[in-house]
């Protein structure tokens, strides 16, 4: 199988390693049948789950960067997003609040008209393992909804998807929606799917344009970084 | 030449009298054209069949939707099924579709395969699919009864040997086989989201529904591909199975659960003498390419531009190898003339004079084209192929 075939591979071999880096690298050899249990190994062994958690987004933000260096793909990155979930799942109880402070606020749906959404879900995956707080609408939203919600939560950031050229345009209409309503200096605007281009997102008055969820993460963490 | 023999050139790198072409459309496009002046009869064409699906006695003229081809007089790839061989690769017995809530402008109900999906009443979008069949071994268990290769309702309802051969014998058209692939088959079972981390979350799963898929194929294929042999000119594979910048699995899956199943099928095919595997992808999946080749895939459509697909650089790069069909890039259609001629000057000349391509927009017509550009488009296109 795929995973212990990475498993074995140079420099991911499992040695003598303390169960932290263990937990790190079960995602970058995208381990899914072993993750809870050592999500449960890290907890008895006294590992605080502010340190698992620091653990987790290190191993998912390795597995981000080899999809960027072109040595995974969506297989493999979707399969982190799992990994991910998984791990949340045990690790949540074990959660305080101080734990898990956001690092930003992302507002973020597919455009009305477009019901796609596999894109925006993995984006979604991206942020919340990076820190932030998401605030997903779904799929088919309205301008109008944008605007809303982006004023009631104090969003930083306003990430619109659009896989169809049909509905592209509609990213248009809630960038103006935004500027009407006085939020867009507010905030930083970014949109995704198989039919942007940059050009496209220049017109319309985006901050960014992208068609890789991976980028879009990068680019979100280094806004807040500021 | 007759389309039928100018494929085969066009497909064997040799020359053709003229190219033939493939376009298709959706109807939303086509109720834009109306409005711009299509003409009605033009939109709707007939054929003439027993009424209600033979339960009356009486030859009537039943309506089927606009011939691109047709209307702008190029040789088609395609004439409105009857030159596909249809087998039915669902589930049988397929699920009734079934209404479980509808509002003003949305119906959610029970697809075909079992699934729940919504689509608009008010325009002509890709249906939201909320819950797919199988999400475990359990369902998968139950699901593949569905499968049964000799199940005889697969093949059409007058079917003998003699009647397909002689039929496919005196086409003029390119004769098609179409089979849905590997992907497509778990995509369309599990949904994008459940399948494509399953290579990893649930290995084995998915390496029994691919074999399980890879049987199923060969034995159903077998009575129409050993009669009909190479009269079958080739064989269009369904799989979309990448998106904008990559392919949706990696060489690494691909290597382990699909090329060896892939070969399984192609293999049987090329031993009766079907050698032309033109495969359907969305997205770029050029890095997959050498793999698709071994699997025994020798052309692909659309080659979708947006998403960095090029014809003439893959042509460079792999010489009289691949076939090509599409990638002229749709977008370029909204731009006015200039444009148009620029995206088609810069491909079809250099594809054609190699061969081993066929022309057409890189993927179905959108109806933000209109009827007046399209028309530049196909006048334009016409010219450079000798009509």
């Amino acid at each position: 199988m795929i995973h212990e075939i990475l498993v074995c591979e140079g420099d991911r071999v499992f040695g003598d390693m303390s169960v932290i880096r263990e937990l790190s690298l079960a995602f970058v050899n995208l381990d899914y049948r072993q993750i809870r249990e050592l999500i449960r190994k890290a907890l008895d062994s006294g590992a605080s789950a502010s340190e698992i958690l620091k653990a987790m987004q290190e191993g998912i933000t390795d597995v981000g960067k080899r999809y960027e260096e072109g040595e995974y793909f969506l297989s493999e990155l979707m399969a982190a997003g799992e990994i991910f979930k998984a791990a949340m799942e045990e690790l949540t109880p074990h959660l305080t609040k101080a734990n898990t402070t956001s690092i930003g606020t992302v507002i973020m749906g597919t455009v009305k008209g477009d019901l796609h959404d596999i894109g925006k879900n993995i984006f979604k995956t991206l942020l919340q393992s990076a820190g932030f707080s998401v605030h997903d609408l779904g799929v088919d939203v309205p301008a109008e909804k944008f605007v809303v919600e982006t004023r009631k939560s104090g969003a930083d950031i306003v990430a619109m998807s659009s896989l169809l050229t049909t509905t592209m345009d509609q990213m248009r209409v809630v960038v103006d929606e935004l500027k009407k309503a006085g939020l867009r200096k507010k905030v930083k605007i970014v949109l995704g799917g198989n039919a942007i281009t940059e050009e496209f997102g220049k017109e319309i008055g985006a901050d960014a344009a992208v068609k890789d969820a991976v980028l879009g993460a990068r680019l979100c963490r280094e806004w807040v970084k500021g | 030449m007759t389309p039928r023999e100018c494929f085969k050139k066009i497909m064997n790198f040799q020359k053709p009298d003229r190219l033939v072409w493939m376009e298709d459309q959706i109807d939303a496009t086509t109720l834009r054209w109306l409005s711009e002046g299509l003409p009605m009869d033009e939109a709707v064409q007939t054929h003439y069949d027993l009424m209600v699906n033979g339960s009356q006695l009486i030859v009537f003229p039943a309506p089927y939707t606009f011939d691109v081809s047709e209307y702008f007089g190029f040789l088609p790839v395609a004439a409105a099924n009857k030159t596909t061989i249809t087998l039915d690769q669902g589930p049988l017995p397929r699920y009734t579709l079934k209404i479980i809530r509808e509002t003003k402008d949305k119906v959610l109900c029970r697809d075909p395969i079992g699934g729940k999906m919504e689509y608009s009443k008010i325009d002509y979008t890709m249906p939201q699919y909320h819950e797919f069949p199988v999400k475990d071994t359990r369902d998968w268990n139950e699901y593949k009864k569905r499968f049964d290769p000799t199940d005889r309702r697969r093949y059409p309802k007058d079917y003998t040997s003699e009647q397909y051969i002689e039929l496919f014998e005196e086409s003029t058209v390119p004769t098609e086989l179409v089979i849905n692939g590997f992907y497509g088959f778990g995509r369309g079972l599990m949904g994008t989201a459940a399948f494509v981390p399953a290579f990893y979350t649930d290995p084995d799963l998915v390496h029994d529904m691919m074999n399980t898929y890879a049987d199923f194929l060969v034995q159903l294929l077998e009575d129409a591909v050993e009669a009909l042999k190479s009269r079958i000119d080739w064989v269009f594979w369904w799989e979309d199975f990448a998106h904008g910048v990559g392919p949706n699995i990696s060489p690494k899956v691909f290597k382990e659960f699909i090329l060896p199943n892939l070969k399984k099928v192609t293999g049987f095919l090329n031993k009766n003498g079907i050698n032309l595997i033109i495969m359907d992808s969305d997205g770029n999946f050029e890095v997959l390419m050498p793999l698709l080749w071994e699997g025994g895939i020798r052309g692909t459509w659309p080659l979708e531009v947006n998403a960095g697909m090029d014809a003439v650089e893959l042509r460079k790069k792999y010489g009289k190898t691949w076939r090509f069909l599409g990638n002229i890039d749709k977008m370029e259609l909204t731009k006015g003339k200039e444009a148009i001629k620029r995206e088609v000057d810069r491909k079809v000349p250099f594809l054609k004079k190699d061969g081993g391509y066929i022309p057409g927009l890189d993927h179905t017509i959108p109806p933000n084209i209109s009827l007046k550009d399209f028309t530049f488009y196909a006048n334009h296109l016409k010219a450079l192929l000798n009509y």
